[in-house]
């Protein structure tokens, strides 16, 4: 009888409609969208990892504010607080009531030239001189140093650091300002 | 033989049915490990921190600080080789050497012809724009309680900038040629005043110094206190 046969049939054609399609989208392809998000973030990786504007401001460190509007760019960074001389990220000396202290001074109260940051930036400058020998004179060593220093700072501490630098062969002073 | 034919039909429909639904239940199955195990990685929980970090990153450049630099020198003093003096002969002008002391009753400004005294002729040339507090001009700052209880820190700084700015742009009229000056300030004279100091001595313009563009004296030199 092909009424058994038909039913069967009948019976596995309903059945099979179940089974999905396989050529079904049951999923996004999300691999292009990954592939653009690693780009940004390797991007934004990159460029934080060379910003000048890594310095968190404070209580202890306020700059001035500016109508400059030079870019602030990649030199050896000074930091001047209320309570320290920091060095790419070094501390290199108290300071205390607006000034450093006496005893880390070559020349006692009234020098001007602060020993331990000059020993600091020296060897900043040997290492950048390096650079531009190994470079080929590709990457010169231009004497810039960006100071960021607190507003309220004397200019007496302000000037004993520029001295300071002057003498291990930074003459170039970039001060880091706010924008107005 | 018509019951027993049914009997029959009905027993091999139920085999063969029972055969459909067995092969169906496999290709559902076999449906299901080709879903699971399809060879690709699960990028689902990778992703997530890609779009966490990027959102991070992108809140933190948004509140990054609009920063700028001012660009100034050190004094220097350098010898004069022979085949610079051959280069560079002596100008016929005389050189201004304007220099700017932000001293603490005001400010003194300097030239190559002497010191600058103010209208009653004595020095500082700019006076302060209020009487002066134990004898200094007031640019400190205080921390204060507001209205709603936080504390604040509030600047006071009474130097007369616009009169510096307006003698700044007589001097800058008379020598166009010029932008250099030499800054200096006392002992305890505030940073932020000096800043604000090389500020009126820039002007307001930065790409050009002509004098008519606004920008005056842009060529600072810091030397050191004069007190």
């Amino acid at each position: 009888m092909p009424s058994a046969r038909f039913e069967a049939k009948k019976a596995y054609r309903k059945l099979r409609r179940r089974v999905p399609e396989p050529e079904d989208i049951s999923y996004l392809n999300i691999t292009p969208m990954l592939d653009m998000m690693t780009i940004i973030l390797v991007f934004f990786l990159k460029s934080f990892s060379v910003s000048v504007e890594n310095i968190s401001l404070g209580d202890d460190l306020m700059l001035p504010t500016s109508d400059s509007d030079v870019k602030p760019h990649q030199a050896v960074q000074v930091t001047i607080t209320k309570k320290a001389i920091v060095v790419e990220g070094d501390p290199v000396a108290a300071v205390k009531r607006g000034a450093v202290d006496a005893s880390v001074k070559r020349d006692g109260a009234s020098g001007y030239l602060i020993n331990p940051l000059l020993t600091v930036l020296q060897k900043h400058g040997t290492r950048l001189k390096k650079i531009e020998k190994l470079t080929g004179g590709k990457m010169k060593f231009k004497g810039e140093l960006v100071l960021v220093a607190d507003q309220g700072l004397p200019y007496r501490l302000i000037s004993e650091v520029l001295y300071t630098a002057g003498q291990a062969e930074f003459g170039k002073y970039r001060l880091l300002v706010l924008k107005k | 033989m018509s019951n027993g034919s049914n009997e029959l039909e009905g027993l091999s429909l139920r085999a063969h049915m029972a055969k459909v639904r067995g092969r169906i239940r496999r290709q559902i199955a076999q449906a299901e490990e080709e879903e699971h195990e399809g060879g690709e990685l699960n990028l689902v929980p990778y992703l997530d921190i890609l779009v966490n970090t990027i959102i991070f990153l992108l809140a933190t450049t948004a509140s990054a600080l609009a920063l700028a630099n001012i660009n100034v020198n050190s004094p220097r003093y350098e010898e004069p080789t022979a085949a610079a003096a051959a280069a560079q002969p002596e100008p016929e002008e005389a050189k201004l050497n304007l220099t700017v002391a932000v001293g603490y009753k005001g400010f003194i400004v300097a030239g190559a012809g002497g010191v600058m005294n103010g209208p009653d002729g004595q020095t500082p040339t700019i006076k302060c724009s209020v009487p002066l507090q134990r004898d200094r001009c007031p640019a400190f700052s205080v921390t204060r309680t507001n209205a709603e209880g936080q504390s604040e820190t509030v600047w006071v700084d009474k130097y007369n900038y616009a009169a510096l700015a307006k003698m700044m742009l007589e001097i800058k009229q008379k020598y166009p040629q010029e932008r250099q000056v030499i800054l200096n300030a006392d002992r305890t004279v505030p940073y932020k005043v000096v800043v604000k100091a090389m500020d009126t001595l820039r002007g307001t313009a930065t790409t050009k110094c002509t004098g008519k563009d606004g920008c005056m004296f842009d060529q600072v030199i810091l030397s050191a206190g004069v007190q």
